[in-house]
């Protein structure tokens, strides 16, 4: 088995690769798909927050570079699915305990195991950057509407086009407020692509359930109570599937409040 | 000087106050040569405080003085002493028995801090013939000593995410461990304060070790190669928030990490 090594990265800090990468890999397991997620951003880490599992890691990446484990004990299974395991980073180090090629050397260890190998880049475009796109052949951007995160992202897709290894890269929009975009005080997805002109892999909405997930260490595709958040990502890992799923419309209320609301608000819109 | 039996020995035991201690001291350097070489002393019963234990060192380094092993029966001394990372023994018989200057016993000093050596240095170090028999009888207190002669490290500060303590012995910690920190040590963990990082008690494989905090909230614990973690569930914590805490122990039972109250 060969599996594909996706990087999650985005340049500034803050626009959801860390909440992305759970929320994708999540989903993509659920779906059947064997899934090994890598943190790393060594220092700072947080996937394993993220996911739970903090209190399960026992090695770090760090642990397995430097020899004093196997990588198969560096991996974390997750806590509800077996498909899903989590190689986290060292807290107590930095960036450079690990080097690119000892990054590439994990993604191809663990693509004969794995379906996917997701990757998690911290912030920045040094050397923890560098090494979280060594081992990958593809690449989802995240970004935010906001012009400081579209401008990291286009600096972003420039060193990943000056890459050879990096077949492909996709745009995750994420945090869109709809109502904003509706009243031009945010950028709306046309805009950013427009900017970026990369294609679409997925709109994320903004959405409180991600601080509640993010807070209780259970990704939100997990939750039983569809929000729109969930569905959205769920809708990436079909599209890094090979699914075409059309782009839902994030304008359509949630409840039936909203519903009340938006008729009453629907004339002054229009 | 009746003080003196002989040149690497020094019995300051018969000491009752520091001050008196200090006039004997200056007696015995003023009639004694000891230059260069490491000296047993005999403290006695005498509490000397932290500050007392560094000038005595400082003034016998300055006279090219080395304290091999100190003898003291007070357990104020004794932490002192450690403190100022001195070998502190309370066997005071064995005074006048071991000696400190032969090769194979410095050797076993260098290895005292690490205990799961014991059976090994037991079978290394070779005393004089006629003492064998007291040796033998008194290895199992040595073992005690031994344990109690790790050095101890001691820091006051909060430990916050991403500092990390590695110490071959013990650790006194006042202040909180954030999580993300990390406190590995081959002896005890002692803090004042919460723990709610990783801790890793007896990291040799001592499985004596324990771990002791005003308030255990780890996200793991560990010792020897025995592990516990904490409970899934929210990672907001309102635990911090009492008022009010009750000393806890983490220690092995049965082949579990457990944590006991320390409330009396």
């Amino acid at each position: 088995m060969t599996g594909r090594v996706i990087v999650v990265t985005s340049g500034k800090g803050g626009v959801g690769k860390t909440t992305s990468t759970a929320n994708i890999g999540t989903a993509l397991s659920k779906s059947g798909a064997k899934v090994a997620l890598i943190d790393t951003d060594i220092g700072l880490r947080n996937l394993d927050l993220l996911m739970g599992l903090e209190n399960r890691i026992v090695y770090t990446i760090v642990d397995y570079v430097e020899g004093r484990c196997k990588l198969t004990q560096a991996l974390v299974k997750d806590k509800k699915n077996p498909n899903l395991v989590l190689l986290a980073a060292a807290q107590t180090r930095d960036k450079s305990a690990v080097t690119p090629e000892q990054m590439s050397e994990i993604c191809e260890e663990l693509k004969k195991d794995f379906d996917f190998v997701i990757v998690d880049s911290p912030a920045g475009i040094e050397q923890g950057f560098q090494n979280a796109v060594a081992g990958a052949t593809e690449a989802i951007v995240v970004t935010t509407p906001e012009m400081s995160a579209v401008r990291d992202a286009d600096r972003i897709i420039g060193l990943l086009e000056a890459k050879d290894e990096i077949i492909s890269y996709k745009l995750l929009l994420n945090r869109v407020r709809p109502a904003m975009v509706r009243t031009n005080d945010m950028m709306g997805v046309d805009d950013v692509t427009d900017i970026l002109s990369v294609k679409l892999i997925g709109v994320i909405p903004e959405d409180e359930g991600i601080i509640v997930s993010t807070n209780k260490g259970e990704p939100i595709v997990n939750n039983v109570d569809n929000s729109k958040a969930s569905i959205a990502y769920n809708n990436v890992a079909r599209r890094i599937m090979g699914e075409d799923v059309p782009f839902m419309d994030l304008d359509t209320p949630q409840n039936w409040l909203d519903k009340i609301k938006n008729i009453f608000l629907a004339p002054a819109n229009s | 000087m009746s003080n003196t039996v002989s040149k690497n020995q020094m019995d300051l035991s018969h000491c009752d106050t520091a001050a008196h201690l200090l006039a004997t001291l200056n007696e015995i350097l003023d009639c004694n040569d000891y230059n260069e070489q490491k000296v047993k002393v005999n403290l006695g019963e005498l509490n000397l405080t932290n500050a007392h234990i560094f000038s005595l060192k400082t003034i016998l380094e300055n006279s090219n003085i080395n304290i091999g092993i100190l003898f003291t029966t007070s357990a104020q001394t004794q932490l002192a002493a450690l403190g100022a990372g001195l070998v502190v023994s309370e066997k005071l018989e064995e005074f006048y028995y071991c000696d400190i200057n032969k090769e194979k016993h410095q050797e076993e000093n260098s290895r005292e801090h690490k205990p799961e050596n014991n059976e090994q240095n037991q079978e290394i170090v070779s005393f004089e013939k006629d003492l064998e028999n007291a040796i033998d009888q008194e290895s199992i207190s040595r073992n005690f000593i031994e344990d109690k002669v790790r050095n101890t490290f001691y820091i006051k500060q909060t430990l916050r995410s991403g500092q990390s303590i590695d110490y071959d012995g013990n650790v006194v910690i006042i202040g909180d461990c954030k999580p993300g920190s990390e406190i590995i040590a081959t002896g005890d963990i002692n803090v004042w304060g919460v723990i709610s990082g990783i801790a890793h008690a007896g990291a040799n494989g001592d499985y004596n070790a324990n771990i002791r905090a005003l308030k255990i909230n780890a996200i793991q614990l560990r010792i020897a190669n025995l592990f516990a973690r904490k409970p899934d569930r929210s990672n907001v914590d309102k635990l911090n928030k009492v008022s009010s805490f009750i000393p806890e122990e983490a220690r092995i039972s049965q082949g579990e990490i457990i944590i006991y109250p320390l409330n009396g």
